[in-house]
């Protein structure tokens, strides 16, 4: 062999080396559908920030060396050569003809290794076939129990479903039971597409395995400008445990319609919606105090997570407004994807989907009160959830007693001491 | 149910009410006097509802007192629909005047749509959250001066329509064209006038209603859909009737709602629209 050829062969080798330095990508591309704008433009603003931050913690521009967080101490994924998240947003419109279309345009076009979205369930409903079809692997944090009831290969849930989330409402029902304090009826309220009517099917089954009966169920259709008769109902029957599903903008009607209509049941819990919405306590003020919720994440949880209050420091000093469930969600759909990533070493979308599969995060990687894992249908086993009340429009952690900040107010108050 | 909670939907359907049958009077103008269904009319009171969000927004004015200047801007919106859209197919099929309301409807709608996207947004006002307490029944602020409002501007409608020397011609257009014209009576002038008024009625409801409800590009349908069924029920081109129509669609929507299944309460509007129809074919109080 002579030397040129060895110089050749050198070169060649080199070359394919070099090469495959330079195949891995310099960045990913996750797209992602929230309702930008439509009837919950301030909840898609949240999801929006809580991705960039979250996108921003993987490529090393959020400071949180040392907390354990999945993310922290990187400068991109680091598997993939510290390849970095570029985020492509979509606006759904809260819409789920747009939201699929939305989805099908951004799969086709920008060409991204993962997608999430499209916080309304209804929408999420709609997308799931889109990104099932193109392989995407996909998180969302939609509850409707449903979603996951269909086989899909590409779709994992992060946050909780409807009756991980009911669930809390039952324990906290008991627990204000042995504090002494009484409640009558339950009733549930609540907007009829799919988070609506999952939920409330949720709660009624759990319920019924209680042996509780659900006294009154109303069901609304979102778009109409008198909701008198919706709480009139309520009122007559005497419902004092009300449970509401709502978007923003009938969020805030209902709301200013029971201060009219002097309906104040002992209490109002909602699996969130309306009530994680800044624009529902620009509109109804005080009136947004003493209303209780699902609550998925709490700063002041910082006995047992130190590291969430520098976070959250960090957060507010960037966005003007503290974590909440909608960002915090969506901080944690981006680590989940980038964790898988990493571990799957490529930007394949069935060998992500096979790492989403094996995802463990344990609590302390995430800023979620509850860590990581998927069942088989790919819902996250580890979903729990606290309540938080409305205090001084601010949601305060009441329950469980460990976590609580806040002890609950109940009843909640009537209107004619507010 | 206790007598107090169906009382209180009584009320509470009264106020209602009252803001449809100002829309409904609106309806009820042109297709009187025109024989012409204006399809776009939800969408001038959407684009009204945003003059007063806009006001509010911008200038600080509480959504109330953009009254005036809804009116005066709508009025002028409906003269300018007349004379460049309206009169062009008068003398066409009445399928072209048809399609033109239509084609109104969506170039009125996607303009709002483009320019403001399809957030929800609102007003916030001290009015329409005080509420105000009569023998234990209760009203909401907001909804009282809405109901006022569209009372005051229905009857000063009335008034006009039939005092007036140019509120008369009107309705003696209405009633026989034909004749209108050999006494004399210029339709070109008083169809423009028609059509101002008729929008200028969306104008004062935008403003009214825009304390307690918030505006998206497709709010004009909250409104309009009982407004039609409160225009049909009242008797076809009868302002009167429209806002006699428009309390009972009130009523029947709230009432009917609390005493059955909220959920059905627009299928009970529909119900008694189609059964007023069947057993009297001109509306309750139609001639």
């Amino acid at each position: 062999m002579n030397r040129r050829l060895l110089v050749a062969l050198a070169i060649v080798a080199l070359a394919v080396i070099s090469g495959t330095v330079l195949a891995q990508p310099k960045e990913v591309v996750i797209g992602v559908i929230v309702p930008l704008t439509g009837p919950a433009p301030g909840t898609g603003q949240d999801c929006k920030l809580g991705a960039e931050f979250g996108a921003d913690l993987i490529n090393g521009g959020v400071k949180a060396e040392g907390s354990g967080l999945l993310g922290a101490g990187w400068n991109g994924i680091p598997s993939l050569g510290g390849a970095k998240l570029k985020l492509v947003f979509a606006d759904s419109q809260g819409s789920p003809e747009v939201g699929r279309a939305e989805a099908e345009r951004l799969i086709t076009t920008v060409k991204p290794s993962g997608t999430m979205g499209a916080w309304h369930s209804g929408v999420t409903v709609a997308i799931a076939p889109v990104i099932e079809r193109y392989r995407i692997p996909h998180t969302t944090i939609s509850t409707a129990t449903e979603l996951t009831q269909r086989g899909f290969q590409y779709l994992f849930r992060v946050g909780v479903n409807a009756h991980q989330g009911g669930e809390v409402l039952f324990q906290y029902l008991d627990w204000i039971g042995q504090q002494g304090k009484k409640w009558n009826k339950l009733g549930q309220l609540h907007e009829d597409t799919a988070a609506g009517v999952n939920f409330a099917n949720a709660v009624e089954e759990m319920a019924k395995a209680r042996g509780i009966s659900v006294a009154l169920r109303v069901p609304y259709s979102r778009e109409q400008a008198n909701m008198d008769s919706e709480i009139l109902k309520l009122k007559s029957a005497g419902i004092d445990v009300l449970v509401q599903t709502s978007y923003t903008s009938d969020g805030i009607i209902i709301r200013k319609t029971m201060r009219k209509l002097d309906y104040a049941p002992a209490l109002i819990f909602s699996q969130g919606g309306f009530d994680d919405d800044p624009k529902f306590y620009e509109a109804v003020g005080d009136d947004a105090n003493f209303g209780s919720k699902r609550q998925l994440w709490s700063p002041a949880l910082s006995s047992t997570k130190p590291i969430l209050k520098a976070v959250n420091d960090e957060f507010k000093r960037r966005n003007g407004r503290d974590i909440n469930d909608n960002s915090v969600r969506y901080i944690t759909m981006i680590q989940v994807l980038a964790d898988a990533m990493n571990r799957a070493k490529s930007v394949e979308s069935q060998a992500i989907q096979k790492a989403l599969v094996a995802t463990d995060l344990k609590a302390e990687q995430v800023l979620l009160v509850h860590g990581v894992k998927f069942d088989a249908k790919h819902d996250n086993v580890l979903g729990k959830a606290m309540v938080a009340q409305i205090q001084e429009r601010q949601p305060k952690i009441v329950f469980p007693p460990e976590a609580a900040v806040a002890k609950p107010v109940w009843p909640m108050p009537p209107w004619s001491t507010r | 149910m206790t007598l107090e909670i169906a009382l209180q939907s009584v009320v509470s359907g009264l106020m209602f009410g009252g803001v449809i049958g100002l829309v409904a009077v609106g309806v009820s103008l042109i297709w009187g006097i025109m024989d012409l269904i204006n399809f776009a009319y939800g969408e001038y009171l959407m684009w009204s509802m945003y003059l007063t969000f806009f006001l509010w927004a911008g200038l600080g004015i509480e959504p109330i007192l953009t009254v005036p200047i809804t009116a005066v801007v709508l009025f002028g919106a409906g003269v300018l629909t007349y004379r460049s859209v309206i009169r062009p197919v008068l003398r066409g099929p009445i399928f072209a005047q048809i399609l033109s309301t239509f084609g109104l409807l969506v170039l009125l709608r996607y303009t709002a749509w483009l320019l403001f996207r399809p957030d929800d947004r609102q007003a916030q006002s001290a009015l329409a959250t005080s509420v105000v307490v009569l023998g234990g029944l209760r009203v909401s602020g907001g909804e009282l001066v809405a109901f006022a409002g569209s009372l005051v501007a229905t009857t000063a409608l009335f008034a006009f329509l039939a005092y007036t020397k140019t509120g008369k011609a009107l309705r003696a257009l209405a009633q026989d064209r034909e004749a209108a014209l050999a006494l004399g009576i210029e339709p070109d002038r008083l169809y423009a006038l028609a059509w101002g008024l008729s929008t200028a009625a969306a104008g004062v409801a935008g403003a009214l209603v825009s304390s307690f409800m918030y505006v998206n590009p497709l709010v004009g349908d909250v409104f309009l859909l009982p407004a039609f069924a409160a225009v049909a029920l009242g008797g076809f081109g009868n302002v009167y009737g429209a806002v006699a129509g428009g309390l009972v669609i009130g009523v029947v929507n709230v009432t009917g709602g609390t005493l059955t299944m909220p959920k059905v309460k627009l299928a009970l509007v529909y119900l008694v629209f189609v059964g007023v129809l069947f057993m009297r074919p001109k509306g309750l109080w139609g001639r």
